[in-house]
């Protein structure tokens, strides 16, 4: 052997990457083609003026994560009314929101996760940012099926049983999920959702608009797309615990497909990480995505919105921000 | 978003590199034909050297710089992987320091940095795997136009010619370079080996 065939050797059991390493690449990459051929193009048409009012009477809903019901809300809510022109959603699609949950949705569909048993405790921490007031991180536990929950206070630990509201005569997954919201529900309807990027919207449509609005926190005013945005982003937030890769990928294909959805790289989430920000409201509305992973690490919503002169989604204030920092399988409430 | 017509897009996957970016110039999206050729082969060249890691991120800013010098690259050339890994080499070289010190800590204790948690060494690799530590420290010595040279042909498997062009520099060059550290390999591992550096002499 020669020390060159010596040198070959080292490392030499480095394989070529897996299509989710490169993911994150291709994503930048069809990000900064995009900008050049947006560029190239001249600026897209439609710029829509967003005028602020707060509306002092509108309830807001919050994740209650300090005690444990984390997975029993998922909250996106406005504080501003939006301005009295509709918004337009661009009239192409943006090339680089739909390479970017392109790669998202082969990344993930990669990915197996077993379902937990009914009884198995999650850990999450969370960090909560609204607008002037102080960040709050949450710690709380949960159990799959969501009967038990546990949060600390002052180092004392309290376990609660919750009670799990009756599905009532809807028992279609969707339906169970949103009369009670847990890590189970929520995964059993990502599951039960087709695979098909149109039957999937398909049916989401029609259940956001038949069911009641109460028990489904989307912004008053929305439009049916953000609307059935929301749902989804809150959807794949609450199965933070498990959700089948091949459910995920189906939900960021079938959001790739959304008039007006657009993405933003990196979005400083609650804690500062940097995220790939997806919204189809040109940025008020964002669901908060790992840069390599993928996986849902936020929800955020901002005073700002549209294309402005082609300078992208507007730098509007940011009103409310919620990160998810952790998630663990543990062997009991109180362990981390 | 338009699709191009049938035939155009059957097209591609017939063209070489040169083809591919030229058109890129017109059409900026087909340069992402550029990624999917190479990606892998760039990330693994990076990983081997710094670590899985750090070679997601540099491995985006190859084809980052690519992009935004696509047209400068020189249609003559049908191959773009000597380009790309000159991007690579030059990135890589901004975390030099990074690099040796993952090889002396090889060096000095027989655990790799960047390999660590790969599945264990093939049998077929113990001779390689018993001078891993001298061949850590030899590479940690050598200067960094050396230890490109010679990894570009060592991990990259490029000839003398193309690692020529991706470091832009003339073709005697690098055989001077690439003599040096072999040399300078030989030295650290000393008479660990004396059947195979004998082969070696009476080539």
């Amino acid at each position: 052997m020669s020390e060159l065939d010596l040198v070959r050797e080292l490392r030499a059991e480095s394989g070529l990457p897996g299509p989710e390493r490169l993911a994150s690449g291709r994503a930048r990459l069809s990000a900064a083609i995009a900008e050049e051929t947006e560029r190239a193009a001249g600026s897209p048409q439609g710029a829509v003026s967003l005028r602020v009012r707060s509306v002092g009477g509108t309830p807001r809903k919050r994740l209650t994560i300090g005690v444990g019901l984390l997975a029993t809300a998922a909250v996106v809510a406005v504080l501003a009314e939006p301005a009295k022109a509709p918004l337009s959603p661009p009239k192409t699609r943006d090339t680089a929101a739909v390479q970017l949950l392109d790669a998202a949705s082969v990344t993930v569909a990669a990915k197996t996760s077993k379902e937990p048993g009914s009884l198995q405790w999650i850990y999450t921490r969370s960090v909560d940012r609204e607008q002037e007031q102080p960040t709050q991180a949450y710690d709380g536990w949960i159990t799959f099926d969501g009967s038990r929950t546990a949060y600390l206070q002052n180092d004392k630990l309290t376990v609660n049983r919750e009670n799990t509201l009756p599905a009532g005569s809807n028992t279609s997954p969707l339906g169970r999920y949103d009369a009670n919201t847990t890590p189970e529900t929520a995964y059993n309807a990502l599951a039960s959702l087709p695979s098909d990027p149109k039957a999937l919207l398909a049916e989401i449509s029609r259940h956001v608009s038949s069911a009641p609005q109460t028990g489904i926190f989307v912004s008053a005013s929305a439009n049916e797309s953000t609307k059935e945005f929301e749902y989804l982003a809150q959807l794949i937030w609450n199965a933070y615990a498990a959700a089948p890769g091949t459910a995920l990928a189906a939900v960021f294909k079938t959001m790739a497909a959304m008039p007006g959805i657009t993405v933003e790289q990196g979005v400083p989430d609650a804690v500062g990480r940097p995220s790939v920000a997806v919204s189809p409201d040109g940025g008020r509305t964002e669901l908060l995505l790992d840069p390599a992973t993928y996986q849902v690490v936020g929800l955020r919503t901002t005073s700002g919105g549209v294309n402005q002169g082609g300078a992208g989604p507007g730098t509007g204030a940011v009103l409310y921000s919620l990160a998810l920092v952790q998630v663990t399988m543990v062997s009991g409430p109180g362990r981390k | 978003m338009t699709a191009p017509p049938r035939n155009d897009m059957d097209a591609e996957q017939d063209l070489d590199d040169a083809a591919l970016i030229e058109r890129s110039w017109r059409d900026a999206e087909v340069f992402a034909g550029i990624y999917d050729r190479h990606a892998g082969h760039i990330h693994r060249y990076i990983a081997r050297r710094l670590g899985p890691e750090p070679a997601d991120d540099l491995v985006a800013e190859t084809f980052l710089a690519a992009f935004r010098r696509r047209r400068s690259y020189d249609p003559d050339r049908s191959d773009a992987r000597p380009w790309l890994y000159g991007i690579a080499a030059n990135l890589i070289g901004k975390h030099r320091r990074a690099e040796v010190r993952m090889l002396r800590a090889l060096a000095r204790t027989g655990v790799d940095p960047v390999s660590e948690g790969h599945a264990e060494l093939a049998e077929s690799r113990v001779a390689a795997h018993s001078v891993r530590r001298e061949l850590a420290a030899a590479l940690a010595r050598l200067s960094a136009g050396d230890r490109d040279v010679l990894l570009l042909i060592a991990w990259a498997d490029l000839s003398y010619e193309e690692t020529a062009a991706a470091l832009r520099i003339p073709v005697g060059t690098v055989r001077s370079r690439l003599n040096r550290a072999r040399r300078k390999v030989r030295a650290e591992l000393g008479g660990q080996d004396p059947t195979s550096l004998r082969e070696e002499f009476s080539r």
